[in-house]
């Protein structure tokens, strides 16, 4: 652009600078958050609880089986006959899928309950009802009793919701409905807890959705095998929810 | 005749003259032997260390050349007297004093030294317990860095056990194997002289002392390891004074006996020479077993086969030797082998073999993850990173397996 009015020529050029300057400001700016965003995204993939966990240990798995089928007696106690065979053989592969996620997740079984270790096996059969209902209860009345009401159905509402329409849609009572699936939900969560207790379910939801995990392992197979434990959950939660 | 002669002649010589039972027995000693080099090559407790005598193994001696051990004994009372010492007495000296004798009336050193060694080892330990109850290896290392001589015989050597192969056997044996050779009936004193050099390197020239009136040794490892200890003087750093560091333990030193250099040279020349592909049904079961997934497998394992990682693999196979005790090629072939991998290698923990197999394997994870696959291995949890090394522990495996026993 050639042209003899220097004024003109000055205005132009001031504008030209002004806008390399602002630009140069926005990318700054942007760049900034680019910056902070990735560093935010790689603190997200760190795995700081990596070194906290000890490997698997068979005889410790065996020693918790034990322990948890005490529960499992304690909570299926009002069982009726006619499912004994159903839920036992359900039992048995719920824990087998439990053993293959910690022995694939190389993480130590560990046993529910504040005081619980296996040295309750070597108490008698009231002291071992007794230790275990205070555990039992304590759950519940975490889990339910001490919420309140709202809490309650955050907690549980969407979950029970579509067991409640199943049951509805067979004829049965709104609010005998809503009550047995939100009994299941609980039932089902502690049932989790029982398998993985502690930290231990959380690391095997972290590890299923690891992404450097995934890089190494055969996280589909993880992936599988939590869905697969998932379900036998709920299934047998249905089961707990009516002997409770 | 000399009871002890007769015996020998009349009980453990002809069984003797049967090769494989020869063999067997040698093959035992070898273990034994080979067993302490492992136990002191691993440890860092200078000349305060102990071995873990192999009680049961010279005890199954018995068994293997059917003697009876009060025989034995009441044998080597006819010969050496009512007043002997519960070491002359005891079985675990007098089957191995038969096996030096048989060593050294057949020429065949090897046998005599092996028994010899083993000897020494548990007069070793009895010497060590008498005078250092309490031995702090940080003082030890002084004393023996700083305060010996080149007179004292330990100064020449670096451990335990090269003191008693290199020193104490072939001097004993020199000195006082033709004297039995010609009359046995001093063997008696081999034996004596053996406990007696042993000793000398604890304590000896003793002299009274002026001021308390009791004898006191005056030269030996007990004198200067109480000096230094009254003085405060210790090192904590590895010894350096003949510019060798720690990270040169010398099991190659050690592994170059027992043919387990040939297999260690066959099985790393092997791998890193040649690129193969593993059988499908092995990458399964490492797939199986590890959870790692089919593809990692595959490129951890390429990696692992490049002639850079030489050192590695050499030093790992010979630690992968010594820790599963393997002294040939048929405890490779046998059935045995992976059972043996398993609980020596996989399932052991918190030794300082295994500790250094840990950080051998690390070092080539951590090369392979980055040149390979572009991932830190250090990203992995402790938990994970041992499923990830068991790839590396069971392609190990199977290189020894597929080397050493299929072309035989």
């Amino acid at each position: 652009m050639f042209t003899c009015d220097f004024q003109k020529e000055k205005d132009v050029s001031e504008i030209a600078r002004k806008a390399l300057l602002n630009e140069k400001v926005y990318n700054h700016h942007n760049n900034k958050i680019d910056l902070l965003y990735e560093v935010s995204q790689k603190m997200k993939s760190v795995d700081f609880a990596k070194n906290l966990y000890e490997p698997y240990d068979e005889s410790i798995f065996e020693s918790k089986v034990a322990i948890d089928l005490l529960y499992y007696k304690h909570l299926l106690n009002n069982l009726d006959e006619s499912y004994y065979k159903d839920v036992h053989e359900l039992l048995a592969q719920t824990y087998r899928s439990i053993k293959e996620i910690y022995e694939f997740v190389n993480i130590k079984p560990l046993i529910f309950g504040k005081n619980i270790d296996k040295t309750i096996l070597e108490n008698s059969i009231e002291e071992v009802n007794k230790k275990l209902t205070v555990v039992l209860d304590e759950v519940v009345n975490m889990s339910f009793y001490s919420l309140t009401p709202t809490q309650r159905s955050e907690k549980y509402g969407d979950r029970a919701v579509p067991l409640t329409k199943k049951l509805v849609a067979e004829n049965n009572d709104m609010d005998e409905s809503l009550q047995f699936s939100i009994k299941t939900c609980i039932l089902e969560d502690v049932l989790v807890k029982i398998a993985f207790p502690g930290s231990n379910w959380l690391r095997v939801k972290y590890l299923s959705e690891s992404e450097d995990f995934g890089l190494v392992f055969d996280q589909q197979k993880l992936v599988d095998l939590v869905e697969g434990f998932q379900k036998q959950a709920s299934r047998l939660s249905k089961y707990l929810a009516v002997c409770v | 005749m000399s009871a002890i002669k007769k015996y020998y002649e009349d009980k453990l010589a002809p069984q003797l003259q049967d090769k494989q039972k020869e063999t067997l027995v040698f093959t035992e000693l070898a273990k034994m032997v080979t067993n302490a080099y492992t136990q002191n090559m691993a440890s860092d407790e200078s000349f305060c260390f102990k071995f873990n005598l192999p009680l049961s193994a010279v005890d199954n001696l018995y068994k293997i050349l059917s003697l009876n051990p009060v025989e034995v004994g009441l044998t080597f009372k006819a010969d050496w007297g009512n007043t002997l010492t519960a070491m002359h007495k005891d079985p675990y000296y007098q089957i191995l004093l038969l096996l030096v004798y048989h060593g050294i009336i057949q020429k065949k050193e090897p046998f005599a030294k092996n028994a010899l060694m083993i000897i020494l080892l548990k007069i070793w330990n009895g010497r060590k317990s008498k005078f250092f109850k309490f031995c702090d290896k940080r003082v030890m290392k002084y004393v023996v860095s700083k305060m010996l001589t080149n007179r004292h015989g330990i100064s020449k050597f670096e451990n335990v056990v090269s003191l008693l192969k290199d020193h104490s056997v072939p001097t004993i044996l020199a000195k006082y194997g033709p004297e039995v050779e010609n009359d046995i009936s001093k063997l008696k004193r081999l034996f004596e002289q053996t406990y007696a050099r042993i000793f000398q390197l604890f304590i000896f020239n003793p002299k009274t002392n002026l001021l308390t009136g009791k004898k006191e040794a005056m030269g030996g490892l007990l004198p200067l390891y109480m000096k230094a200890r009254a003085e405060g003087l210790y090192i904590t750093k590895p010894n350096m004074r003949r510019g060798e560091d720690e990270s040169a333990p010398g099991f190659e030193e050690y592994a170059t006996t027992h043919n387990r250099d040939e297999i260690v040279n066959k099985t790393v020349d092997f791998i890193v020479m040649n690129k193969i592909s593993y059988p499908i049904n092995l990458l399964a079961d490492i797939n199986k077993k590890t959870n790692v997934s089919a593809k990692v497998i595959e490129q951890i394992l390429n990696g692992v086969h490049d002639h850079n990682n030489f050192d590695i693999l050499h030093n790992l196979v010979v630690l992968f030797l010594s820790r599963c005790n393997i002294v040939s090629v048929d405890d490779i072939c046998n059935n045995n082998f992976s059972a043996n991998i398993q609980k020596n290698i996989i399932s052991s923990k918190n030794n300082d073999e295994i500790n250094k197999i840990q950080r051998l394997i690390d070092s080539l994870l951590e090369k392979i993850f980055r040149e390979k696959l572009q991932i830190r291995f250090d990203n992995y949890s402790v938990v994970h990173k041992i499923k990830i090394r068991n790839v590396i522990i069971f392609a190990l495996e199977h290189n020894l397996f597929r080397v050493n026993c299929r072309s035989n």
